[in-house]
């Protein structure tokens, strides 16, 4: 018996692989900003094999949920993500809302819409902001930053804070978040100062010789990795696979907009479907501020009834997010939720493989990486 | 004022250590550096990620298990005069993180940031808003001259 | 050496003591504007930067051979020191064997040679000793050889010695060939009678190599290879603080401040002196970290791949303008 289990911890040969040296980054990185680890197999500066450690930033939100009233357990899924906050706040009152059969008019709709598109604007330009820090490109990180501001305001204008707005609530959106005539030309006129100035930002970057030759060719994915790695997103969506969940939502009806697709899933892939999809965020904006509907915001004219567990998938600019919950007397019970970084872990891990080291941080924020989100519910390994 | 004071407000070197939280405070912080808008180097205030170099330590997040050993690692690494400025509502209190029922302490949860090293400057807010944290940087310089050398 | 050309030699120190402490503000300011914000004051980055490390507590660095890493930037400030020390006429005069081209190539070489030093000795935090259980159960090679992110900076100057400073030494070496004479004294007193080397089609291609070479020298952003921000943070350097750190920052303003007067000493015949000619070496100290700081604001970090053929395409420039000058 003594030799089956000797022949079973020596069968995996790849576990015995035996590299040149390992180099830790983590948990404190100017790359990486938010705390994890990754480390990198290297020999002769060039990645062999790469492993990314979450779970420094586990808070146990889920656990925190579990048994709170479900306006409170939404208002806390916002706390999930600095970022994409809005999309958890988002999901979780659309679970909520599909568990008790809750009618949402038109125009909270539409609200919710703008909010979302908000968000996936600040978010690709954060990340272009980012990956051009990373790229040790100081200017064009400032430039997008200084863009990225008009943004932060509108998200202010609307939720009445730059970063955690919360503009859905359980059947609408908050009364604070409606848009006034003024503030929709405001919208408007940002939206236009933004297509202009992120135009002009992407034609400089494409025309940099020096910044391409950095991004082309970085960072590589086949299209048959990222399906098996199942990833999500933007960076999906630079494989040149036509995926968005957007499709799918029934918020997105009557919207027009196409899916922004790239070829190669290289860094330079994932920068581009980011820029055409700022553009078309720009879009969608000015046809929902156009055509938006009057009428209440909210509808308050529901009744709290137990339901089984609920699920809900909706794009947030990272990817596909997943929340569900059961209620019981009102409480949440049984809480998931899946961010789109999840799935992109393992397409940072690949991505690094077989480039150079300052390379390796390029191709991990190529893949947006949010570990924020995504730690938050993980088992936390003792030793 | 003295040469040595006179330069310590001149020049001043600032750390950002994030210990978990949502990612937000994190992000403002950097955006008061990076953005041209809020621009925190016209106060002669430079972001280093080196702690040897550092004067002001900024603090985010509410602390977890795993970062409290990295953070005072880093702590110890600062050479005297070293400021603390805890910013945001997780460090400040340990935020909606940290009492998982009531008052039933999360024991994922170290913070806030006083129970692991001593904080001498608080930025209020959720997530703060750069133009606090360019305040509360700044307002933390006469303490820094105060402080002891050794 | 009389007297009063030690006095003259003092006086030059002097000048450049003062100037190099304006420099990183200058470096600093200009990068801002370039990113349209207003940016630091002017003496910030340089005199009180020095001035508060110099006053800050000096704790132990963790490094192997703390002491003596903690001397090399003071062997930096020395060499610089050397090199200026070198251009000074008054010890052109003196010491005619001494104040070629080749102490200047040995001395620059020393100074890259600390940075290997200094790359193997420093063993910061912020790497491998980060507490953070790494070989957790289930984790991929657990047997694997952990280092700090220090010895890959090591790596790193060690091919910047090896070619990166390539296209420097062979631009150096284009008015030497064009003036016949590796002799500091011999150059300058060719550039008073037939006129600066600049004004020539092989001083032009000097320049540019020159430029791009001492961007290599001084690790400047396009080629902060060994320093790499989104790497290894700031590779060698990390684990200095208090008075080492201080001394870096004042051998580094010096290191610019002598580029650019080797530049007007080779190049425009006008070596830095106690003196009223002193400004030509300053406005080209001053356009040079313009320049440096332009070209680190308007380029990304070049990896490997994009460093290689850029110094072998400079490399091949220089060599032409060798050529140029040899016919």
């Amino acid at each position: 018996m003594v030799t089956k289990i000797d022949g079973a911890t020596t069968c995996n040969d790849k576990e015995r692989q035996v590299f040149e040296t390992e180099i830790d980054m983590g948990t404190v990185h100017p790359a990486a900003l938010e705390p994890y680890r990754v480390r990198l197999f290297v020999e002769d500066e060039i990645v062999k094999d790469a492993e990314i450690t979450v779970g420094l930033n586990h808070r146990g939100i889920e656990r925190i949920m579990e048994g709170l009233p479900v306006e409170k357990a939404n208002a806390l899924t916002e706390k999930v993500c600095g970022i994409c906050s809005n999309g958890h706040i988002y999901n979780s009152c659309r679970v909520g809302e599909g568990a008790i059969g809750i009618d949402i008019p038109e125009r909270a709709i539409a609200l919710r819409v703008l909010a979302e598109e908000f968000e996936r604007l600040h978010s690709h330009m954060l990340y272009l902001g980012h990956g051009s820090e990373v790229l040790c490109h100081e200017t064009f990180a400032m430039r997008i930053f200084y863009i990225r501001e008009s943004i932060m305001e509108l998200l202010y204008m609307m939720g009445g804070n730059r970063v955690q707005y919360g503009i859905s609530v359980l059947g609408g959106v908050r009364p604070r978040a409606d848009l006034n005539l003024k503030e929709q030309q405001r919208v408007l006129d940002t939206m236009d100062y933004i297509d202009k100035h992120v135009a002009e930002f992407a034609e400089r970057f494409v025309a940099d010789p020096m910044v391409m030759s950095r991004i082309t060719g970085t960072g590589q994915l086949s299209k048959k990795q990222a399906q098996d790695l199942h990833v999500t997103g933007p960076s999906l969506r630079a494989q040149g696979i036509e995926y968005d969940y957007r499709t799918k939502m029934f918020e997105y009806d009557g919207v027009d907009f196409d899916i922004v697709t790239a070829d190669g899933g290289d860094v330079k892939a994932n920068i581009l479907v980011r820029v055409g999809e700022i553009f078309e965020s720009t879009k969608i904006v000015r046809q929902v501020i156009n055509n938006l509907p009057k009428g209440p915001i909210v509808n308050r004219d529901w009744e709290m009834v137990d339901s089984p567990v609920y699920k809900s998938y909706i794009e947030v600019p990272r990817g596909v997010c997943f929340h569900s919950y059961g209620l019981e007397d009102g409480k949440v019970r049984h809480s998931i939720i899946r961010t789109p970084s999840m799935s992109n872990i393992g397409a940072m891990q690949e991505a690094c493989i077989g480039h150079p080291l300052q390379d390796a941080q390029l191709a991990i924020v190529s893949c947006d990486p949010c570990f924020t989100c995504t730690d938050r519910a993980i088992q936390v390994i003792k030793l | 004022m003295g040469l040595k004071t006179h330069s310590r407000k001149k020049a001043i070197h600032l750390m950002l250590v994030y210990t978990g939280g949502c990612n937000g405070c994190d992000i403002e912080i950097v955006n008061t550096v990076l953005s041209p808008r809020f621009d925190i180097e016209q106060y002669n205030v430079y972001l280093t990620w080196n702690p040897r170099e550092a004067d002001v330590l900024v603090v985010s997040g509410p602390v977890t298990h795993w970062t409290k050993e990295p953070l005072l690692k880093i702590y110890d690494a600062i050479p005297k005069p070293k400021l603390v400025v805890a910013v945001g509502a997780c460090a400040l209190t340990g935020g909606v993180y940290k009492n998982v029922y009531a008052d039933i302490p999360s024991e994922e949860i170290e913070g806030p940031v006083e129970n692991v090293i001593p904080v001498d400057a608080k930025v209020p807010g959720c997530a703060v808003r750069p133009e606090d944290v360019v305040a509360g940087v700044v307002s933390v310089i006469p303490i820094l001259l105060e402080k002891e050398d050794k | 050496m009389d007297l009063v050309s030690v006095g003259y030699v003092i006086g030059a120190f002097i000048i450049a003591i003062v100037v190099n402490l304006w420099l990183p503000g200058i470096e600093k300011k200009s990068e801002a504007r370039i990113q349209q914000r207003l940016g630091p004051e002017l003496t910030s980055p340089g005199i009180y930067t020095t001035f508060k490390f110099f006053f800050k507590q000096s704790l132990k660095p963790s490094a192997v051979l703390p002491r003596l890493y903690n001397a090399l930037p003071i062997v930096t400030l020395v060499v610089v020191a050397v090199i200026y020390l070198l251009l000074i006429p008054q010890v052109m005069v003196s010491w005619t064997i001494y104040s070629s081209l080749v102490a200047i190539v040995g001395l620059l070489k020393i100074e890259e040679v600390v940075y290997v030093f200094m790359s193997s000795f420093s063993q910061s935090l912020l790497s491998k000793t980060m507490p953070f259980p790494d070989k957790a159960k289930g984790g991929k090679h657990r047997e694997a050889k952990q280092s700090f992110f220090e010895q890959i900076s090591a790596k790193r100057s060690l091919k910047l010695i090896s070619y990166g400073s390539l296209p420097f030494y062979i631009a150096l070496f284009i008015p030497a060939i064009k003036t016949g004479s590796i002799g500091l004294f011999d150059i300058v007193m060719y550039q008073q009678i037939f006129g600066p080397v600049l004004f020539s089609v092989e001083g032009v291609i000097g320049t540019i190599v020159f430029f791009i070479g001492f961007l290599i020298i001084l690790n400047s952003n396009p080629f902060a290879y060994m320093e790499g921000h989104s790497d290894v943070i700031e590779g060698p350097l990390l684990e200095y603080m208090s008075k080492s750190r201080a001394a870096y920052v004042m051998a580094h303003a010096l290191l610019i401040f002598t580029g650019a007067c080797i530049y007007s000493t080779l190049f425009l015949g006008f070596p830095p002196v106690w003196g009223f000619s002193v400004i030509i070496p300053v406005i080209v100290s001053i356009i040079l970290t313009i320049a440096a700081a332009a070209v680190s604001a308007m380029a990304p970090l070049f990896t490997n791949r994009e460093f290689y053929p850029t110094v072998m395409g400079t490399s091949m420039i220089a060599v032409i303008g060798v050529l140029l000058a040899v016919i």
